[in-house]
């Protein structure tokens, strides 16, 4: 049926992504494995407004798409940032983009935390790698509506020195936050012995730390096998699975719950997750 | 009535779960060919034929001057379900150039594409004209609306023909069907004899129960056909042929009996069942293929030098690169976990999500299956778990 067809708008079209350019890419690892890119929507009437925790598919035409978390806060407005991690073709092909490169974007995709509920709260952010990345988002909006919460703990960690992401933000512009605790810690210190922090696992490092979990709300975000470890360690402190989030992420082609690829059972990770409060996740079946 | 045009039947209900008649008209069997070669005029016409001895579900070619296409409209299965009418098998979703710049950079120009012609699926089966209903729920509905599919369905009408025959491997009846089903039809053609012959000597009733069909039975094309009124005479016995379709039996249906295994397999995720009925499967997907519900796409690039398509093409979970995630990962590396995936998402995901089943009986994945691991089999299996 194909000479049946014509050329047609591209509004309200789910799966067609609006043009979007690269305005700057910043490594963000030592190694180069990590980036972040910031990118601006082509026409401003297309800039979309999201929530922490939501996602957007981008995409290099002619390689294909792929569903990243939103790193920017939306208090920051467009235009946005995504952290990349080169895994496969995608972001293998968005690490070898230059500023200017275009590119497809759509989104907003998935929920959110659910920021409102935590009012009141103590924060306790525990991220590992470039993980850091949705947990970043929210930090930063946290932050912009400091008033609603009470102390933020922020601890993070990575293989090394040189694989802790953001460095500006956990380095310098959050420990200077009111009533904010940033703690880092690295597998490896690093063979120059510049590195003067904490030195073992993230999980281990959070039972340490041992932060309370009286009023708290606590958000992890890491490898598989990190979030397997902090599960262990926070009920150990006294933390309740409703008090617990992270979020889950599974291949995706659609994003919008259509394409029936990314289901654990019942639910699908894109429309019903990424973010999902422990009691969730535990009633999911074991296959993600 | 039936004098001076179709024959009305007062009060469709629109909520209602079966659909209500609203116009009849008498197709003679001699004219079926007429009929659709006036409907190629206008429409991309889908219909049986049979190739190579195989009936499958074709787009129509034009026939010379002075032929009419052959339809096969006694085989219960066409190989193939239409579903591919409304979610082709490979779908263009958007062209893309990039183009260089006076500065040296290079923009990005995305076109959607639309379709003009209207469709007309002609001889489809009442299993699977409801199928394309439950595929309508995942596009159409929920917090987002797939305006490609949407446009594409729009333009689609479908003209079904009731099972006079239902085959061995037919079990519509154990998903709440019938071999006469009106659900998802904008006509269908009942045989005027009743049920009981695969090929029907009398030709059909045809029985518009949309708006869609009632335009379609009182347009040109089925008039010039010898599409006629029903007379009055004959106005009291149509009801009587469509119940009589209606009650029929399916052989396999017989056999299974009704389905209702969703709350049951809630708890069921974690039997040993799947490992053990999952060790013959294949992993061919050729079930996924053939069957009329199964909707998962995949979208992918094809191009070159700077200029291609993105399209969406139907893909398996029974593959197991279905899952595959960049970094290595896959949620679902065993045979186990695909085939427990797609029961589960027929008989259990599916049914959370919509309130019913993604499964019409069609039988063709017991017609279809190189070791014989279909739904039925399983649907039986888990009501004695």
């Amino acid at each position: 049926m194909s000479e049946s067809t014509v050329a047609a708008a591209t509004a309200g079209r789910l799966l067609v992504p609006q043009v979007a350019t690269i305005v700057d890419i910043r490594d963000e690892t030592a190694n180069g494995d990590t980036k972040t890119f910031t990118v601006q929507m082509d026409d401003p009437g297309a800039a979309f407004k999201h929530l922490p925790g939501q996602c957007a598919m981008v995409s290099v035409l002619g390689v294909g798409e792929a569903m990243i978390s939103i790193t920017s806060s939306p208090t920051r407005g467009w235009p946005l940032e995504f952290c990349i991690k080169r895994a496969g073709r995608v972001t293998g092909a968005l690490h070898d983009a230059q500023v200017g490169d275009k590119i497809g974007l759509r989104g907003p995709y998935g929920n959110t935390f659910p920021v409102e509920q935590w009012k009141g709260k103590n924060l306790v952010f525990i991220a590992g790698g470039f993980a850091l990345a949705p947990v970043r988002c929210l930090i930063d909006y946290c932050l912009a509506h400091r008033d609603w919460f009470g102390h933020i703990d922020i601890i993070y960690g990575a293989r090394s020195p040189g694989d802790l992401c953001f460095k500006p933000d956990i380095f310098e512009r959050w420990p200077k936050e009111k009533d904010t605790t940033v703690s880092l810690t690295v597998d490896r210190a690093d063979d120059a012995g510049t590195w003067k922090g904490a030195v073992g696992f993230v999980p281990q490092f959070v039972e340490k730390l041992a932060p309370s979990a009286k009023d708290a709300v606590a958000v992890t975000c890491g490898p598989p096998i990190m979030i397997k470890f902090v599960l262990e360690v926070l009920p150990k402190l006294g933390f309740k699975d409703e008090q617990i989030y992270t979020t889950l992420e599974l291949k995706m082609q659609c994003g919008v719950g259509k394409c029936g690829r990314c289901n654990i059972g019942k639910k699908y990770v894109c429309v019903d997750g990424p973010v999902f409060c422990l009691t969730e996740i535990k009633e999911l079946p074991n296959e993600f | 009535m039936g004098e001076g045009g179709l024959t009305m039947v007062p009060s469709p209900d629109q909520k209602a779960k079966s659909p209500v008649p609203r116009a009849t008209g008498v197709l003679p069997k001699t004219k079926v060919g007429q009929w659709v070669t006036g409907l190629l005029a206008e429409n991309t016409v889908m219909a049986p034929v049979r190739v190579d001895g195989k009936p499958l579900f074709r787009e129509l070619r034009r026939p010379a001057a002075g032929q009419e296409p052959q339809l096969d409209l006694e085989s219960v299965h066409t190989v193939n379900s239409p579903k591919g009418a409304v979610l082709p098998q490979t779908e263009a979703l958007l062209d893309y150039k990039y183009v260089k710049t006076a500065d040296g950079g290079s923009s990005l120009e995305l076109h959607a594409r639309t379709l003009e012609r209207p469709i007309v699926l002609f001889g489809v089966r009442p299993c699977d004209a409801a199928a394309l209903e439950l595929i309508d729920q995942v596009f159409l509905t929920g917090a987002f609306i797939d305006e490609q599919y949407r446009e594409r369905r729009d333009k689609v009408t479908v003209v079904a023909v009731a099972c006079g025959a239902p085959a061995r491997s037919c079990f519509c009846t154990s998903f709440g069907l019938d071999p006469g089903s009106a659900r998802g039809a904008d006509v269908v053609l009942y045989g005027r004899s009743g049920p009981g012959a695969a090929a029907e000597p009398d030709g059909y009733y045809a029985v518009a129960y949309t708006e869609r069909g009632e335009a379609l039975l009182s347009a040109p094309a089925a008039k010039a056909a010898g599409v006629t009124d029903l007379s009055a005479a004959e106005g009291a016995k149509v009801e009587e042929v469509i119940a009589a379709f209606r009650a029929q039996t399916t052989p396999l249906g017989e056999r299974l009996g009704k389905v209702d295994v969703a709350e049951k397999l809630d708890g069921l995720f974690e039997s040993p069942y799947w490992e053990k009925v999952a060790g013959r499967c294949l992993g061919c997907g050729t079930c996924t293929f053939v069957c009329p519900t199964c909707y998962c796409f995949g979208v992918t690039d094809c191009g070159a030098g700077g200029q291609g398509v993105r399209f969406r093409y139907w893909d398996s979970c029974k593959f197991p690169q279905f899952l595959q995630m960049a970094g290595g990962h896959n949620p679902r590396p065993a045979k186990k976990n695909r085939t427990r995936q797609r029961f589960m998402h027929k008989l259990n995901y599916y049914h959370h999500r919509y309130g019913e089943y993604l499964c019409v009986g069609c039988g063709r994945c017991v017609e279809s299956c190189p070791v014989g691991l279909h739904l039925p089999l399983v649907a039986g299996d888990v009501r004695g778990l």
